[in-house]
């Protein structure tokens, strides 16, 4: 995967960086080019050893369906038969790319290449996951997040034309990934993975108590090497 | 002059396991001025003879040990003598490459040339961990990775042997039921029944290997694991023998549960609110629903 040198993001990224009472937000989203390096290439090869690529892989379900109570479940799948409802799925080929995408984006500290597809979800529509980030941002930086909210998703649908893009998100494992470590609130990871132009923007944010915020410190100075 | 001064002064550090500062090097040879010790220091560290290490606000210089200063080449650079070190101080529990980062106070490309450096010349070698897994981490390239590493026999391949655990606590479980069945036959008064009702760790693995259920050499300590969870499923206790040693045996409950105690209300956190009128009540419950159908 190949990072997408972009003005325009690094902009984004440095008023995504916002420092509140007690509170510190990382946010960042860069673009990456669906194009495999050399070491990603022998990645791929084992990953779809036992399979072509084509393979579907079940999918957690979506993460924003989790800020609804549990009635809205209930709701919802008494108005299908029976209550059954299919899970989503992705094809190992998409799947890689989103593992390379978070090994791209959180080199050289992790590795995910033995994520599986349960950590991943495919998330209903645009405006949930618009909404969602809406939420967690603006509980915490109202005004900040109103500044940049519009330049945003200009830039990312620009980058990626937003209404042909699959939405998928992460779910960490809170025990060994990034978003496990101390003093960390909450975080989200959204992947708008555009098939057509082979792109992915990958979204993600973690808000950490100010109080750990100076043990990422060198997390930060690492952006200055990209 | 510094070079003889160097090999009095290892004598003087070798002789000083914990360490020795410089004013125990100082009342060693008192002869011997600042500068040329010094000097003599600085070729010892060189060529890897002695360390030196920090306590409190003092240096402290120890020797090394021979043996372990073979494993590294003598064209290593100064880096990778410290990343090697650093890899070495996490043993066989590896150590993440974020702190070897933060310990060595390299840089992120530097580092990762110097550790594919190290990984070329098989002195260091990294690890997938079961419960670390997106986490890079590294060792040395001959120990033999921790328990908590590679999961034990119930991992296979970073994947935790769900059924391969179930089958085994089943067999177990069978196996303790069957002793305490044939005990039960016999006859011969509560005591002589408790008694013979109950295995050894040593009894149950030689049940598992005749069964051949089980392509990987089960260890005692493995099965104790398993009959451990067949303890806390509630099937089995576990008894302490006088030579502190454990035994297990089947537990047969002899009546069901009384339906008072399955009661939902018990663990209810409104029922001080419940009433006959109001939004809480037992007729709209639907934990009572629940429990009733």
């Amino acid at each position: 995967m190949k990072l997408l040198e972009s003005s325009r993001f690094e902009a984004i990224n440095n008023a995504l960086s916002i420092q509140t009472s007690g509170i510190t937000i990382f946010g960042r989203i860069e673009s990456y080019s669906c194009k495999m390096v050399a070491a990603e290439k022998v990645l791929y090869k084992r990953f779809t050893a036992d399979s072509h690529g084509h393979d579907l892989q079940a999918l957690s379900p979506p993460q924003t369906l989790a800020d609804f109570s549990p009635n809205f479940r209930r709701n919802n799948s008494q108005s299908g038969d029976e209550g059954i409802t299919l899970c989503d799925t992705i094809s190992r080929k998409t799947l890689f790319y989103l593992i390379a995408t978070l090994n791209a984006s959180f080199e050289p500290d992790y590795d995910f290449s033995e994520a599986k597809s349960h950590e991943f979800s495919k998330e209903p529509s645009l405006q949930w996951v618009m909404n969602s980030i809406h939420a967690n941002l603006s509980a915490l930086a109202g005004d900040k997040y109103q500044a940049i909210r519009q330049p945003l998703w200009s830039a990312v649908d620009d980058e990626v034309i937003l209404s042909e893009c699959d939405i998928y998100s992460y779910n960490p494992d809170l025990s060994c990934d990034p978003f496990g470590e101390p003093g960390c609130l909450w975080s989200f990871n959204y992947f708008f993975y555009n098939k057509k132009l082979k792109r992915i923007v990958f979204f993600t944010s973690r808000a950490v108590n100010s109080l750990y915020a100076g043990e990422t410190l060198p997390f930060s100075m690492e952006e200055e090497v990209y | 002059m510094a070079t003889e001064v160097s090999q009095l002064l290892l004598a003087v550090v070798q002789g000083i396991p914990a360490g020795a500062t410089n004013d125990d090097l100082t009342k060693a040879l008192p002869d011997v001025p600042a500068a040329t010790r010094v000097e003599a220091l600085n070729i010892l560290l060189q060529e890897g003879g002695i360390e030196i290490l920090k306590k409190g606000e003092k240096l402290v210089y120890r020797a090394k040990d021979p043996e372990k200063k073979s494993a590294l080449p003598k064209d290593a650079d100064n880096e990778e003598k410290v990343v090697y070190g650093i890899v070495e101080e996490g043993g066989n529990k590896g150590i993440w490459i974020r702190d070897i980062r933060m310990k060595s106070n390299l840089n992120m490309i530097q580092l990762n040339k110097i550790l594919k450096n190290l990984e070329t010349k098989k002195l260091i070698k990294a690890v997938k961990s079961v419960n670390a897994s997106k986490k890079k981490v590294y060792m040395l390239y001959n120990l033999e990775p921790d328990l908590s590493i590679t999961g034990g026999a119930w991992y296979q391949d970073q994947d935790f042997e769900v059924e391969f655990v179930d089958v085994l606590n089943q067999q177990c479980l069978r196996f303790l039921q069957m002793k305490r069945d044939s005990a039960e036959k016999k006859r011969e008064g509560p005591l002589a029944f408790k008694q013979m009702s109950c295995c050894t760790v040593n009894e149950v693995q030689k049940f598992i290997s005749d069964l051949g259920i089980s392509k990987v050499n089960l260890a005692e300590a493995d099965l104790e694991t398993i009959l451990k969870t067949v303890v806390y499923d509630g099937n089995a206790e576990r008894v302490r023998q006088q030579d502190g040693s454990f035994v297990y045996r089947a537990v047969n409950a002899p009546l069901p549960p009384t339906g008072l105690v399955q009661m939902p209300c018990g663990i209810c956190p409104v029922i001080k609110n419940c009433s006959n009128c109001g939004d809480v009540t037992a007729i709209t419950c639907e934990y009572m629903r629940d429990w009733l159908d």
